[in-house]
């Protein structure tokens, strides 16, 4: 067979494996909290009986392999379980909450490589300068920078000037169609509904997009380092190409941009951790408010429904990305 | 053959590299002294509270200002210190400790074993450190060990990753082999054959490990899923302030902030420069 269609069914079949391990992990985990559920939704005055009917009544009377099997069959039906706070499915939640973290996470990685790779190709084009190291710090200042502490710092900084709270002003109330603010928005409003949304989005944008910048810099000033050492560079620049335009950009940039996609790819996993801890300093309606909304109110349901949910959004990403570092690199469809 | 100017190049950044890791290292010496000595360095108690002086901005008597409680800012990152880096150095200890061991000896057995927890391990490497702190946290509770345990339990498969490549790069090496043929005792053959071969990425990881483990104690913190006040964490502080941003009391909210910046990178600084002067060499100009 093909090595490269061999390496991808490889890679495919090890996807419901890994979601499988997921979910198991997840699941046991969870069950390993000490807190009784039902005690703690219906609080400590509840009498004995009251706990007893609600713990059948929530499934969680039946020994626990019971459960595990119950619940892996629904999670293969796509079903995530309903919510002991709002007992309503994880999936409305995650309906509703997805698209909001989706649009946060993406503009902040669009950020993060607007400003990174550019920082990343004139380190390499100008290696060994100061510019280079000074491209260096700042990567590194960014890679140790907490998340939630630079969101504050631009709160202080911003505060008065742009929205530091939520996605909307009070006379922005855009229905719910798509699930994503900046289409609903425009969908009810218009303009200038949209533009509300986007200043809204601008600082928590800018903060994801900072913090992740330092790491694409690197990627890109590694990867090319290693082009600008190929011989066709050599050669490109005995034929006295414009060393700016012609061998950095033509040459080694979009030489260089095909490995780095896929390791953007892989690293959308790290950004969405950032995403959710970037939602809470904000106060972004996306799933990680309503995740650690889950986790204040012990709603385990939540908690498990979106961890397994993350997970899998994660491995797909990190499958895709290995797919196309395999088809770009051929030496990884032969280990 | 490098000519003496390439020669030159390669002293110059070496002096460079080693001067930015003694920087490093003597500020991490210097917090670590700091979060010893705190009952001797920090002017206040950092637990009195005192709703008189309610963010007052830093001056003499208060270097860095006032909390949200009127308590002194300045004796609070000083004591935090012991709580932020304490389990730090207790997350990352423990990883190490059980991530070294399940590979070791999962690496060196090798077959299904091995690979099952290869699976594994790297299923949980692409998932974002701070996404399995953030469950571990939630299921064990919050508290200062737990903490420590959430975040080790977060780092072990880097730990895993670093020291099963190592042992599988060098087991089936000819010397292992001669090794093993010539009766040496196993224990002999991993500790003078592999270990000392891993000790020094080990190290390196150790460090980096330390520079998001600071960062994910913090961010625990933050979240109130960490140390929990009225300990002052510097994390958990950043978030107890958050009303300093409708007074416009930054101080609250800059310092304990630039402390954890500043210790993780430093922490960041070390994991690269050791690396580069010790494992990479002077091969690269």
């Amino acid at each position: 067979m093909n090595p490269l269609l061999k390496y991808i069914v490889k890679r495919l079949a090890l996807l419901p494996f890994q979601i499988w391990l997921i979910f198991s992990i997840v699941f046991l985990l969870m069950r390993a909290i000490p807190v009784n559920p039902a005690r703690a939704i219906l609080g400590e005055g509840a009498s004995e009986e009251a706990v007893l009917a609600y713990e059948k009544f929530l499934g969680l009377d039946k020994p626990i392999y019971v459960q595990y099997i119950q619940q892996l069959n629904m999670l293969i039906h796509g079903n995530l379980g309903v919510s002991y706070q709002t007992l309503l499915p994880v999936w409305h939640s995650i309906a509703n909450h997805f698209p909001i973290t989706v649009e946060v996470a993406l503009g902040g990685m669009a950020i993060a490589l607007l400003i990174g790779w550019p920082l990343g190709a004139i380190a390499a084009a100008k290696k060994g300068t100061l510019l280079d190291h000074i491209g260096r710090i700042y990567g590194g200042l960014l890679a140790s920078m907490p998340v939630f502490w630079l969101g504050l710092m631009f709160q202080l900084a911003f505060l008065g000037k742009l929205p530091i709270q939520g996605i909307a002003s009070a006379w922005n109330v855009f229905p719910h169609v798509t699930g994503f603010a900046l289409i609903d928005s425009f969908l009810w409003g218009g303009l200038p509904s949209l533009i509300d949304v986007l200043e809204h989005y601008f600082l928590p944008w800018l903060t994801l997009g900072l913090i992740y910048s330092g790491i694409h810099s690197r990627f890109l000033r590694a990867n090319m380092e290693r082009t600008l050492n190929e011989e066709y560079i050599k050669y490109a620049k005995v034929r006295g190409l414009d060393w700016w335009k012609g061998i950095i950009f033509n040459h080694a940039f979009k030489n260089s941009i095909i490995p780095v996609v896929a390791l953007v790819a892989l690293h959308l996993a790290t950004l969405l951790g950032g995403a959710l801890i970037t939602e809470t300093v904000f106060n972004i309606p996306g799933m990680g408010l309503r995740l650690f909304i889950g986790i204040y109110s012990d709603d385990y349901p939540i908690v498990q429904g979106f961890m397994v949910f993350i997970g899998i959004i994660i491995v797909l990403t990190a499958t895709i990305a290995d797919i196309i570092i395999a088809i770009v690199d051929p030496r990884v469809r032969y280990t | 053959m490098l000519s003496s100017l390439q020669l030159n190049r390669i002293f110059k950044r070496k002096k460079a590299q080693k001067l930015a890791l003694l920087i490093a290292a003597a500020y991490v010496v210097i917090v670590f002294i700091m979060s010893i000595l705190a009952n001797y360095i920090a002017p206040y108690n950092p637990y009195t509270v005192n709703l008189n002086q309610i963010f007052l901005p830093p001056s003499f008597k208060h270097i860095m200002g006032t909390d949200y409680l009127g308590r002194d800012v300045f004796s609070r990152i000083i004591y935090g210190a012991r709580y932020s880096l304490g389990a730090s150095v207790i997350a990352v200890a423990l990883a190490l400790f059980i991530g070294s061991i399940i590979a070791f000896t999962t690496a060196y057995i090798g077959g299904y074993l091995d690979r099952a927890f290869n699976v594994v391990m790297d299923t949980m490497y692409t998932f974002p450190l701070i996404l399995i702190a953030i469950m571990i946290a939630f299921v064990i509770g919050k508290g200062f060990f737990n903490v420590a345990v959430s975040v080790a339990i977060a780092e072990t498969p880097r730990f895993y990753r670093v020291v099963r490549s190592s042992v599988v790069s060098v087991k089936n090496r000819g010397f292992i082999e001669s090794a093993r043929l010539s009766n040496i005792p196993l224990r002999v053959i991993i500790y003078r054959h592999i270990l000392l071969l891993v000790i020094p990425p080990l190290a390196v990881m150790s460090a980096l490990t330390m520079s998001d483990a600071i960062l994910s104690i913090s961010i625990l913190g933050f979240l109130s899923l960490g140390i929990p006040p009225p300990i002052p964490e510097w994390g958990a502080d950043l978030s107890v302030n958050r009303s300093a941003l409708l007074v416009g009391a930054w101080w609250a909210l800059t310092f304990p902030g630039l402390m954890i910046l500043v210790t993780s990178f430093a922490f960041l600084l070390i994991s690269e420069m050791y690396n580069e002067i010790t494992i990479k060499g002077a091969g690269e100009i």
